[in-house]
């Protein structure tokens, strides 16, 4: 018995090494979503702390705000940057203990806002202002992309992924800015590559960031897409975007991609209608048309989302 | 995990991390490829008032420029009169090819009467704002929003200095002092510089 007991301890010692597994990721294995952990009751008292919480800091937003102008550029870093930083560090610290695991998230969320809001004030207050907002924020979006990055290698937490992949993005659309690629396409390309990482991500154990991503780039994708092909004799193709959303829908099984889909869908549908059948007289015959597609669509996204669920 | 292992294992997740930087890469080539540097030189200035008035620096119907003290009047709020010290304009011409930037300043003498322009006063400015190549001069520079989303990827973007600008193309002018009061003049007709 004891023998077997060491035997699967050194095997799961092996995996451990194998996967480059850590602490949190064994314990996540023992803990129930924080949803699961809270009751209907505890659920409100969730609420109303987190509403709380909201409010704390919206006080401290607005006090901060109104003293602005009375304290000096030093004081001014310390309360944006410095608390930003020491957020950063504090939620380091949480990923070494057990115990501070909740508190892990929250201390990323506040790091992540504050600290390139600190960084802006710092420019401003201390570099020489060159009028160049832009490269500025590339300078901001390039150090926090760094420094996430950084740490997401270093503890494996989720948290930093979800802001180096929110900071990768954003320092690209400062670059695109900074260099006035403005091309049609660059939003395309953006969604495209946004919704292949998403999908990368989803394959590994940090997958709980990846809907956020999803929702985010295939919108893009899909308005992108109707900013190139509007009022072009390529508009048509619009159908077969919002099949490719399908089809990327059901690949990586994303309720939350077949819910652009249909929307994006619903928006094309508005545009032909009224962009070909607005001024003719079967205009009413073309509504009501466009009203039974748009609940088949509706019917077919819920039969394909049902799909989605029990297969997952 | 080694490197190739790990793109073996995410080839989904490395190609769109590289994608936006082929995107870039791509773009900004085939602009390279296309781009056509201004062939006229920008003629522009910068002024500085006083408490006695200001210097204005105007265009002519026969294409020169001259330049001419205004003294400050009481009820022309439109000048910032606060400042202090000698008011002076700094005339700047641009060439775009080379990237030079010439300047000369212009100021009031002991007599209070307008220092002469220099070899500025012999240049022709050329009617149109924009250049015969198609550029124009911005100053501050604000791009514009093309459409829903390209205003967020690549489409705003401000620059606080004088800028050329043809279609995507956009020359930043280095080396410009105060350059939010930056004032177009013209176009340099360098046929007609003596």
């Amino acid at each position: 018995m004891t023998e077997t007991r060491d035997a699967a301890l050194t095997q799961i010692k092996s995996l451990i090494e194998i996967h480059h597994l850590n602490e949190l990721d064994i314990l996540n294995l023992y803990k129930k979503s924080s949803i699961q952990d809270f009751k209907p009751a505890n659920l409100l008292q969730l609420a109303m702390m987190c509403l709380g919480g909201i409010f704390i800091f919206a006080g401290l937003g607005v006090y901060i705000n109104m003293i602005w102008d009375d304290i000096n550029s030093l004081s001014r870093v310390i309360i944006t940057l410095g608390s930003g930083l020491v957020a950063f560090i504090l939620s380091l610290l949480c990923t070494s203990d057990a115990r501070f695991t909740k508190a892990l998230t929250p201390f990323i969320i506040i790091a992540g806002i504050l600290q390139p809001v600190g960084l802006f004030v710092f420019m401003d207050e201390y570099l020489p202002h060159t009028g160049n907002v832009t490269l500025a924020a590339c300078y901001v979006m390039g150090f926090m992309l760094v420094q996430q990055f950084i740490a997401f290698m270093a503890t494996r937490v989720t948290g930093f992924l979800f802001f180096s992949v929110f900071f990768f993005y954003s320092f690209i659309c400062m670059i695109l800015n900074l260099w006035e690629i403005r091309d049609l396409i660059v939003p395309v390309v953006i969604g495209i590559s946004g919704l292949m990482v998403a999908w990368g991500i989803d394959q590994t154990s940090h997958r709980s960031i990846t809907p956020f991503y999803y929702f985010c780039m295939s919108g893009i994708v899909a308005i992108a897409s109707f900013d190139l092909l509007q009022e072009t004799k390529f508009d048509i193709l619009l159908v077969g975007v919002s099949l490719i959303l399908v089809y990327v829908a059901i690949v990586a099984a994303s309720r939350i991609i077949l819910t652009v889909f249909v929307l994006s869908l619903w928006g094309y549908l508005v545009y032909f209608t009224n962009e070909y059948f607005k001024n003719i007289v079967s205009w009413p015959i073309a509504l009501i048309i466009l009203g039974l597609v748009m609940i088949g669509v509706s019917a077919y996204a819920v039969k394909i989302g049902k799909n989605i669920s029990s297969h997952a | 995990m080694s490197a190739s292992s790990f793109i073996k294992k995410n080839k989904v997740l490395v190609a769109g991390i590289i994608l936006p930087f082929l995107l870039i890469a791509a773009l900004m080539l085939a602009r390279l490829m296309t781009f056509e540097p201004p062939q006229y030189k920008a003629l522009f200035y910068v002024s500085k008032p006083n408490a006695k008035g200001a210097i204005k620096v105007t265009k002519n119907n026969d294409g020169k420029i001259s330049a001419a003290f205004q003294p400050k009047d009481s009820e022309d709020t439109t000048i910032a009169y606060n400042a202090v010290g000698t008011p002076n304009v700094v005339l700047y011409l641009y060439d775009g090819k080379s990237g030079s930037l010439e300047s000369t300043e212009v100021t009031l003498d002991q007599n209070e009467q307008v220092t002469p322009l220099q070899k500025f006063q012999d240049l022709e400015i050329l009617p149109s704002f924009i250049s015969p190549d198609g550029y124009e001069f911005r100053s501050p520079y604000y791009s514009n929003r093309g459409s829903t989303l390209i205003g967020f990827f690549g489409g705003y973007r401000y620059y606080g200095g004088p800028v050329l600008k043809k279609n995507n193309y956009v020359i930043e002018i280095v080396g410009v002092n105060d350059y939010n009061s930056a004032v177009f003049l013209g176009w340099v007709n360098e046929g007609a510089v003596k």
